[in-house]
């Protein structure tokens, strides 16, 4: 059967959507498109569809994936403009592209994530002091991370490793951090995670995060990024 | 308000999907394009307000209008009210974030009993006087519709007025009436002139034109209206052609799971079983089929303007619809090869409903549920449910052969006459079905059959054969729940009830008159909100109220009344006459069942010849042809 891979941002009032929401409003979006969709066998048929990874409630993303699995062969621009006129405000899509049969799913490759995370300032904070805290925080030969497990108990994690990229800058009252992490089946760091840690260097910022927005998804080989639409190489 | 609601408000709170809006199919008008604008207001929580199909056809009607907009308000959860409150902020709609105040109209829907102190707590977070006598031009007129319209009486001093009856026949009028007063957009009509002109619309109820009077005892002495132009009795609206009446065909597709989340394509209005105990029975006849032609369009139409991947066949009693299996079986033929499946609300405990079952399970499989309501023939003939045990034991034996492992059953305790015997039926009743299960399985295999046996108690309602009935006192209605749970042990039985003291005020409620006003006032006030969802239930605040108020719930829940007392309820009327239901007490009291009138025999209800309405089968209209 053939694959497309659907690049989507997901902005506005649609960003509280959940992960389960968004799969929900996926298929009845693909349904309303009348796209010739297949489905999975048994007593509760499901569209085949795959996403890149799920986005947290209250996240704002430019770039999220979608792959779905459809009866019969149609363009990519015709396929483009049906599911377009589908979509509900705040969701909308970005590209389509025909993956080629045998590709990996985007789920086992997908293992980057770029966030844009705006954090409020507790009192004036310097450029200087700012570049200070990001510096001390990436030279830590571990970087320790508390998570609340869904039983509601705590773990720890190191999250050096899963650390790729860190910046920060001032905007007025809030800094803003623009952070690559791991993402994926195999460790998932969190936004919030990565406020944490900086407010662990001593910098003065609330630890939730006022807005974060995904800015990128993508499949890190070797140091490089590749963007989940290069299906071809 | 947008703003501060996207960064402040909405990352703190849980489901933040329930207070978005957005949805597809939302329909968003330029707030200062429109004339008459009006918020529908469901008393509970998003996923149970977007669950209620008179919203949607409301909702589609009201704004396909230009001139008019409706918008819609639910009762926000409680963190979210701690965040609204704590801020100050007014409670909004879900299309604009306009504050309640802003609209012309609030109308809330009256579903439930246990939904009015919901009620209060919207009106008071829309910064609205709850009583009615305490608004002015400057405020919203409040109205209020639904089943519990027609026992409205505790939120009399609450709420303006009333629609009795189908909304799509009545709300039209009311709008159309307030547009006419309207002298610009923002204008805001007199509250007098306003009555005057809503008192002459059939339908409308204005309860502050009605005086109440009490004997000493407490009863009702008599109503009578204190205006000219009221009318003694208002007499319910009804969709005489169901074909014609307005259909919503885009329905809004929440974000949300919500409890109903599938097309709701209602294929009749009404019911005309009969059981004694049931009020939407009588609200809702005569029953009033859609022909299939119409039903395969609508389908059609909502499952392209919607995703939807199940269409729910939806009515009272779906497998009566006259031409049922062919209907089913077109729908299955067009929509099955897209993954959309089709399901039936709830079966007739007969072997007809199960092959109909099997035949929708081609798509999907769900579970199924009976209903016999009486653990004994004699008391099944008391409540007219025209079932008997070997109606339920071919049902479930087709059941289980056809591959169903877990069976509901529904039934009710308390109901008038019940003995010990009655009970302990219901227990035979669960056991025999668990061993025709375990029969069925030692011959085809598979899992394990499992028997759920829900036990509600019984509530007498306004307008019912049993509205003269006590209903049991808390401390027996508890008694009967563990006796019945002694006998419901074992494994492969699941045993479940609702707190009796939750069926008790829904009793008092159910037929309370307008005293029981400041009681409600004084239990939202003492933070009763959310009383059906039994983490919310707070009973004893709800018994402070009552004896605040010097009022006894025992004087409303489990009386019996006489055959002359004045009911608060009886000048309303919903076309059925209360002679008929007084034959229907007694024919209960003997244990005979009455005639069903769909067999084309007539018993006499008056609902036809009262409303100039009749029974309209069309179901069959192309069966013939299949």
């Amino acid at each position: 059967m053939p694959r497309y891979r659907m690049a989507f941002s997901k902005e506005g009032l649609a960003r509280f959507l959940s992960h389960l929401e968004l799969m929900r409003t996926w298929e009845r979006v693909l349904r309303r498109a009348g796209l010739p969709i297949s489905f999975s066998g048994g007593f509760n048929p499901h569209p085949k569809m795959s996403f890149a990874s799920a986005l947290a409630v209250g996240v704002a993303s430019r770039a999220e994936y979608l792959d779905v699995e459809l009866e019969e062969e149609l363009g990519e621009a015709a396929i483009h403009h049906r599911v377009s006129q589908c979509l509900p405000e705040g969701l909308r899509l970005n590209k389509v592209v025909r993956v080629p049969d045998g590709a990996p799913p985007l789920m086992a490759v997908v293992n980057s994530a770029l966030y844009r995370i705006k954090l409020k300032a507790r009192q004036p904070i310097s450029a200087g002091e700012l570049s200070r805290s990001v510096a001390f925080l990436v030279q830590q030969p571990a970087i320790p991370v508390e998570r609340t497990t869904k039983d509601g108990g705590k773990k720890c994690y190191d999250l050096k490793p899963m650390l790729f990229d860190l910046h920060a800058y001032t905007a007025g009252e809030m800094v803003e951090v623009v952070a690559e992490v791991q993402a994926g089946s195999s460790g998932n760091v969190r936004p919030e995670e990565v406020a944490r840690a900086l407010v662990s260097t001593g910098l003065a910022v609330d630890p939730h995060p006022f807005q974060v927005e995904r800015l990128g998804l993508f499949i890190r080989k070797g140091g490089e990024n590749h963007c989940p639409l290069e299906v071809n190489e | 308000m947008r703003q501060l609601l996207e960064q402040e408000i909405l990352p703190r709170v849980v489901k933040p999907t329930r207070y978005t809006g957005n949805e597809w199919n939302m329909v968003k008008k330029n707030w200062e394009e429109t004339t008459v604008r009006m918020a529908f207001a469901f008393p509970d929580v998003y996923e149970v307000a977007m669950s209620h199909l008179g919203l949607q056809i409301l909702y589609g009607l009201v704004n396909d209008n230009p001139a008019w907009l409706m918008e819609r308000v639910f009762a926000p959860w409680v963190d979210m009210e701690e965040e609204l409150r704590r801020r100050k902020l007014p409670l909004f709609s879900l299309e604009s974030f306009q504050p309640l105040a802003e609209f012309d109209v609030i109308g809330f829907t009256m579903q439930y009993e246990m939904s009015y102190t919901n009620i209060l707590n919207m009106l008071d977070l829309g910064g609205i006087p709850l009583y009615s006598r305490d608004r002015n031009r400057e405020h919203p007129l409040v109205v209020a519709g639904g089943p519990c319209a027609f026992n409205p009486e505790p939120l009399a001093d609450f709420m303006d007025c009333f629609l009795l009856g189908d909304g799509e026949e009545l709300l039209p009028e009311v709008l159309a009436a307030i547009q006419q007063l309207k002298k610009a957009p923002d204008h805001r009509p007199d509250r007098e002139e306003l009555l005057d002109r809503l008192a002459r619309v059939a339908g409308v109820y204005i309860p502050s034109r009605y005086q109440v009077s009490y004997h000493e005892d407490g009863r009702v002495r008599e109503v009578v209206p204190t205006m000219p132009g009221t009318p003694a009795r208002v007499i319910r609206r009804v969709v005489a052609n169901l074909d014609e009446a307005y259909f919503p065909s885009k329905p809004i597709v929440p974000f949300a799971e919500v409890v109903h989340d599938r097309i709701m394509l209602e294929v009749l209005r009404g019911c005309t079983r009969g059981c004694r105990f049931c009020q939407a029975g009588i609200l809702y006849r005569p029953v009033r089929e859609r022909s299939p032609r119409v039903l395969t369009r609508q389908a059609a139409v909502l499952a392209r303007e919607t995703g939807h991947h199940e269409i729910s066949l939806t009515s009272l009693s779906t497998a009566d619809y006259t031409g049922i299996n062919s209907l089913v079986r077109t729908l299955l033929d067009t929509h099955e090869g897209r993954g959309v499946g089709i399901s039936l609300p709830s079966l007739r405990v007969d072997a007809f409903s199960v092959d109909l079952a099997k035949e929708i399970q081609r798509v999907r499989r769900a579970g199924l549920t009976f209903a016999p309501e009486a653990g004994s023939q004699r008391l099944r003939d008391v409540i007219n449910k025209g079932v008997t045990e070997e109606d339920l034991v071919t049902a479930v034996t087709g059941a289980f052969e056809a591959g169903w492992r877990g069976i509901k059953l529904y039934f009710m305790m308390g109901l008038p006459t019940e003995t010990k015997e009655d009970l302990e039926g219901i227990a035979r009743l669960a056991r025999r079905v668990l061993s025709i299960g375990q029969e069925v399985r030692r011959v085809k295999g598979g899992k394990a059959p499992t028997v759920t046996v829900s036990i509600s108690s019984f509530v007498p309602k306004a307008h019912t054969p049993f509205q003269w009935e006590p209903q049991d006192p808390v401390p027996e209605l508890q008694q009967k729940q563990q006796f019945l749970k002694g006998l419901l042990r074992g494994k492969g039985i699941t045993y479940n009830y609702h707190d009796a003291r939750l069926s008790f005020l829904e009793a008092v409620f159910a037929r309370g008159d307008r005293r029981l006003a400041p009681v409600l006032a004084s239990a939202w006030a003492r933070g009763c909100k959310f009383d059906s969802w039994s983490e919310h239930f707070r009973y004893d605040a709800w018994m402070e109220a009552f004896q605040q108020h010097r009022m006894d719930p025992v004087f409303y829940a489990n009386r019996t009344r006489e055959r002359t007392e004045v009911l608060p309820w009886d000048h309303l009327d919903p076309g059925v006459s209360k002679d008929f239901l007084w034959e229907e007490r007694q024919m209960a009291l003997a244990a005979r069942p009455s005639a069903d009138c769909r067999q084309g025999d007539c018993p006499g209800c008056g609902v036809c010849p009262g409303l100039g309405v009749a029974v309209d089968l069309r179901g069959g209209d192309n069966h013939a042809q299949i």
